[in-house]
């Protein structure tokens, strides 16, 4: 076999002796694939992500990122997986979209289980499947390194890749030896160099030269010169810094920083202890404000990008798996019917009892088997998403509830090939007076417990007025089975006319319809208990106008309103911690001419604190006072208070 | 105006295609040479293992416990304790592009006995660089068992840690507080005319500073730094010798010594600039080793706490430079240790007996600097009388450089052929 025909891992391999790099095009049989190497994602935390899953799919029990921030000069992930043998990275490079994932070739390879092509060797359900992961990176860059090595071979591989067309090259089109055509996609120098570490494995993906814009973004540039640009002007209102950031460098290029990095954690922490420390805050947050927790103003796009990776990935929860949470916790848990006009039903759990063990559910905590560890930058990231210990509001209703379902569909009946096959999924609705941060409110879809895309707030669609209600809740949905084939190139969107995915619109439309029932159910219900325990009739027609207000808004919990005799914001805050909504009397209520002590001002003092409480009990149903400081909401009910009373003379 | 550069395309378009990195260099390079070697061995890595057996409670990893243990938690708590369990050796080096000092460091520690975690400096590092040999070999490195994951090389200088603001001084803090500093500069310390030396000692107290406060434990210093007492600048030499010229003012001890090595009229008030310009050269090396070591002891002794530093054996040899002229390198040793010690009750109210724990006093250890700055071996002599210490460490250095994929023929040829550097 002539040197032109010989196989490229023949080739490289042949590097070991000859100690020269072997030169190839990256190449793709479909133009259209041809573009992923264009960059095809919106975000650069899209290619870290993907980066993730290839490890994960690689078996890889950890995975190291380190970014450079806030520099960003280059970035490095490598993982401990199984690595790429030559003729893996010949497919790779060669067949881009050809992924030998969940094929018998892959089985072949070694990047499937001999048994079963969806699953790692490792027994692992594959995430990726079209063998794009790799080349996200041209979110980043141009240009990057594989240094890689397999288990137990005494060399380890090296590539060194640009994307795009070289200096002199200008068309993309070529013509293979077989006369098929092909699209050039980029140009790679591959070698072998010889390794000590026999017994090691991994891959090493370190990206060099990043892009200026993606370099931009990861350091917030867009943030920075807005804060720069106002603190010019001494007229404009200033925009502070996010809370939490990593930093900002003089100049892209330098190694000074001129704004000091302002984080939760230190250098002496650990990996769990930062973490632990970061999400701590955004928590904390919420303690500060009455509004929501957004992580798009509370951190710079660095810290952002750490989350949404901590929520993509196939990870341990922060705090507990919900299906782990317990009775003792403090929720009430509810099963989910799995019928059109069903109705959700009390779980009986008790104790320590969860409802994993009452439904027998599957989803694991993490991955099934060998843990799965993700460290970017000295820290270890976890599914942050919040169960216990959440801010409590002005709900009556403080209890949080877990309600929890599970499917299997076979379409029966129906051909495969327009079904899709099973869809098999478990999935919870997890109700709480407030989500922190609110980017966790809505839905996320976990295919092989991995996801591309965030929170969908609009719960796939649901058009019942619920905009308080869903405020409230975050969902996950596991699918086990299928739902696969509807995901999108970017694994970030689904296709809406697969049947799978408008099987999960119908289910969780109707989980979410029975939530609300008794949701409702559950506020009437205290409301009454309310009402009688403290043996109060209804006050006066204020109560009721509120009540009937609030319940045709869909809100049938009013909010606790406390007017208290306090004088200081610290002592209100006692009070607060307890979940009520207090409005200081001597702020609130505007002041009169009158005499203190006269009837007359008594009785005007009296309805004005009515009236104000029910201002607050209406505004807080709407939600809209949850932008605003406690300070910031007393001013807007005295404001609205004394203009009430100038109409009362 | 149409047509022209608006500057909207600045930060979108990178100014050039993205071009492949030169592989690795085959090329040997003066820090290939044989004696680099027994600097490894019989300095460095001797004193680290001696530190090592010292402190270490339990030397050796639990089964299955990888670098990912070191990631998962202990680092940054416990670096500045005694190494132990689940603790790694923390070394801030500089170590090259092949990183031999860090694979020389894991293989003469011994398996399972130590952990190394590292961060290193190295200009050469970076993206905009024509070599991947930084990236493959750092790859390589800490893909060994016993070495952290997370352990990286630096695009940076080291005397980028001369301001607390840098990105470089960050990374200081977030691998530290270290065990083992290891200095092997490319530049030199010994202030010349042409060139600033005043970053790197900069540095060099910005990162005793840091130390000082975040690390409780003994760690050593090495310095490997040439100097050339032809081209001193002698004003900063000077400014150098202030500490060694304070301690010769006020102990007599310490300067009835001092007397026995340099002319007397080196340490007289205002004469300075004129008496170091005519010591000899050998006398000018001397003094340097000393000075340096004097400096070092002055910023031990005026933090607080106070931290005890003590020289140890050091060795020097002789590089060729520009017309092949002779210029000394010489290979310093220090270690470190915190004058700590528990509460004494004079009273007698309390029924513990404490005793205070003594620390070698300054002029002890000023003593003993000028001692072994005296005594320090020439390696190119003990190699040169030691045939079969040269040949063990021409084969230890082989493996290494095989190990670390180089052409170990080529290598041996290389060596016989007298190691020259083109």
């Amino acid at each position: 076999m002539s040197s032109s025909q010989q196989s490229l891992a023949d080739q490289i391999r042949q590097s070991e002796t000859t100690r020269r790099w072997v030169e190839t095009t990256l190449s793709t049989d479909e133009r259209v694939l041809a573009r992923i190497t264009d960059g095809i994602y919106r975000q650069p935390a899209s290619a870290l992500r993907e980066l993730i899953s290839n490890a994960y799919d690689a078996d890889a029990t950890e995975v190291i990122i380190l970014t450079d921030a806030p520099r960003f000069s280059e970035i490095a992930v490598r993982d401990n997986g199984r690595g790429l043998s030559p003729e893996i990275l010949e497919h790779l490079i060669l067949h881009i979209g050809g992924s030998p994932k969940r094929s018998d070739y892959g089985k072949f390879l070694g990047v499937a289980a001999p048994d079963n092509s969806t699953k790692s060797p490792g027994g692992r359900t594959l995430i990726g499947k079209l063998g794009i992961g790799l080349f996200s990176v041209a979110q980043f860059t141009h240009h990057f390194l594989i240094i890689t090595k397999t288990a137990g071979d005494k060399y380890r591989t090296v590539a060194d890749i640009t994307l795009g067309l070289m200096e002199g090259q200008t068309q993309r089109t070529t013509v293979n030896e077989d006369g098929r055509s092909g699209f050039t996609t980029g140009h790679a120098r591959i070698w072998r160099e010889h390794a000590e570490d026999v017994e090691s494995q991994g891959t090493e993906i370190k990206l060099l030269d990043l892009l200026p814009r993606t370099r931009a973004e990861l350091a917030s540039e867009d943030i920075w010169t807005r804060v720069a640009s106002e603190t010019d002007d001494p007229q404009a209102k200033a925009t502070t810094p996010p809370r939490l950031h990593i930093g900002r460098m003089t100049t892209p290029q330098g190694d000074v920083l001129d704004h000091q990095p302002q984080l939760p954690w230190t250098e002496a922490d650990s990996p769990d202890e930062r973490f632990c420390k970061f999400v701590g805050a955004v928590r904390a947050s919420a303690d500060t404000h009455t509004g929501s927790v957004d992580l798009e103003t509370l951190c710079d796009h660095y810290l952002q990008t750490l989350w949404t990776l901590a929520l993509a990935a196939p990870l341990e929860y922060f705090q507990v798996h919900p299906f782990d949470l317990r009775k003792e916790d403090g929720l009430s848990f509810f099963e989910l019917e799995n019928a059109p006009r069903g109705q959700a039903t009390n779980l009986p759990i008790s104790g320590s009892e969860t409802a994993r063990k009452s439904l027998k559910l599957q989803a694991p905590d993490g991955t099934f088997g060998q843990p799965f560890k993700v460290f970017i930058d000295g820290m270890r990231l976890r599914r942050p998403i919040l169960y216990l210990g959440l801010p409590r509001t002005a709900n009556a209703l403080q209890t949080p509830l877990l309600f929890v379902g599970r499917h299997q569909q076979h379409f029966e009946g129906k051909p495969r090939v327009l079904s899709g096959g099973s869809l098999s999924f478990e999935a919870y609705l997890f109700w709480a007076p407030k989500i922190v941060p609110k980017q966790h409110q809505g839905v996320v879809l976990r295919v092989g417990n991995a996801s591309g895309s965030l929170f969908d707030r609009t719960f796939m669609g649901y058009q019942i007025q619920e905009q308080q209600r869903t405020r409230q809740l975050t969902a996950e949905i596991f699918v086990h089975e299928g739902l696969d084939d509807a995901l999108n190139l970017d694994r970030e969107s689904f296709n809406y006319a697969h049947p799978h995915y408008q099987y999960l619109v119908k289910w969780l439309h109707s989980a979410l319809r029975q939530f609300a029932n008794k949701h409702k159910e559950l506020g009437a219900a205290l409301h009454a208990e309310r009402v009688a325990a403290h043996g109060l009739e209804v006050r006066t027609g204020i109560d009721d106008s509120v009540a009937k207000a609030l319940k045709e808004r869909g809100v049938e919990d009013v909010p606790k309103v406390v007017l208290a005799d306090v004088s200081t914001l610290d002592e209100a805050g006692g009070l607060r911690s307890e979940g009520a909504v207090v409005l200081r009397r001597d702020v609130v209520l505007p002041p009169s001419g009158a005499r203190r002590g006269t009837r007359l001002e008594r009785d005007r003092r009296h309805t004005a604190g009515s009236k104000a409480m029910a201002l607050a009990q209406l505004l807080h149903g709407w939600g809209l006072m949850d932008t605003l400081t406690y300070g910031e909401q007393e001013k807007l009910i005295r404001d609205i208070l004394e203009i009430m009373m100038v109409e009362a003379k | 105006m149409i047509g022209s550069d608006s500057g909207f395309a600045d930060d979108i378009v990178p100014d050039e295609l993205p071009v492949h990195l030169e592989p690795r260099r085959e090329k040997f390079l003066p820090w290939h040479r044989v004696r680099k070697e027994f600097i490894r061995q019989h300095l460095w890595n001797a004193l680290t293992k001696r530190r090592v057996s010292d402190s270490w409670v339990i030397t050796r990893e639990t089964p299955n416990e990888t670098a990912a243990h070191t990631i998962g938690g202990e680092v940054g708590a416990s670096s500045s304790a005694p190494v132990g369990l689940g603790t790694p050796l923390s070394c801030l080096v500089i170590p090259g592009d092949d990183l031999l000092d860090i694979r020389a460091l894991r293989r003469d520690l011994g398996l399972p006995a130590c952990h190394i975690r590292y961060l290193g400096f190295n200009e050469s590092a970076g993206s905009d660089h024509v070599s991947t040999q930084v990236h493959v070999a750092n790859n390589a490195v800490t893909s060994l068992v016993g070495v952290a994951r997370d352990s990286r090389v630096l695009h940076d200088r080291f005397q980028s840690i001369a301001k607390p603001g840098t990105q470089a001084y960050r990374y200081l803090k977030e691998y530290g507080p270290y065990h083992v500093v290891n200095l092997d500069l490319c530049g030199s310390l010994f202030p010349t005319e042409s060139a600033d030396t005043q970053e790197y000692y900069t540095a060099i107290h910005n990162l005793l500073s840091y130390q000082f406060l975040a690390q409780t434990t003994k760690w050593l210093l090495f310095i490997t730094t040439q100097v050339e007492p032809s081209r001193a600048d002698i004003g900063q030499f000077a400014a150098l010798c202030q500490p060694t010229r304070e301690n010769y003012r006020r102990h007599g001890t310490f300067a009835e010594r001092l007397k026995a090595e340099f002319p007397d009229d080196v340490f007289h008030e205002g004469t300075a600039t004129a008496s170091l310009a005519a010591l000899a050269e050998e006398q000018s090396v001397s003094l340097f080793g000393i000075a340096l070591g004097k400096w070092l002891m002055a910023l031990g002794h005026g933090s607080e706490p106070k931290w005890t530093i003590t020289m140890r054996h050091s060795y020097r040899y002789t590089i060729r430079v520009d017309n092949d002229r002779g210029v000394a390198m010489l290979s310093l040793a220090f270690e470190f240790e915190r004058n700590a010690s528990a509460p004494v009750d004079s009273a007698g109210v309390s029924s513990l007996r404490v005793s205070p724990k003594k620390y070698k006093s300054e002029a002890e250890c000023a003593l003993k600097l000028i001692e072994l700055v005296g005594q320090m071996e020439d390696v190119d002599h003990i190699l040169a009388s030691d045939v079969q210490l040269r040949s063990d460490l021409l084969k230890s250095k082989a493996d290494l450089l095989q190990a670390s994929g180089y052409d170990r023929d080529k290598y041996l040829k290389w060596v016989d052929d007298g190691e020259i550097v083109t």
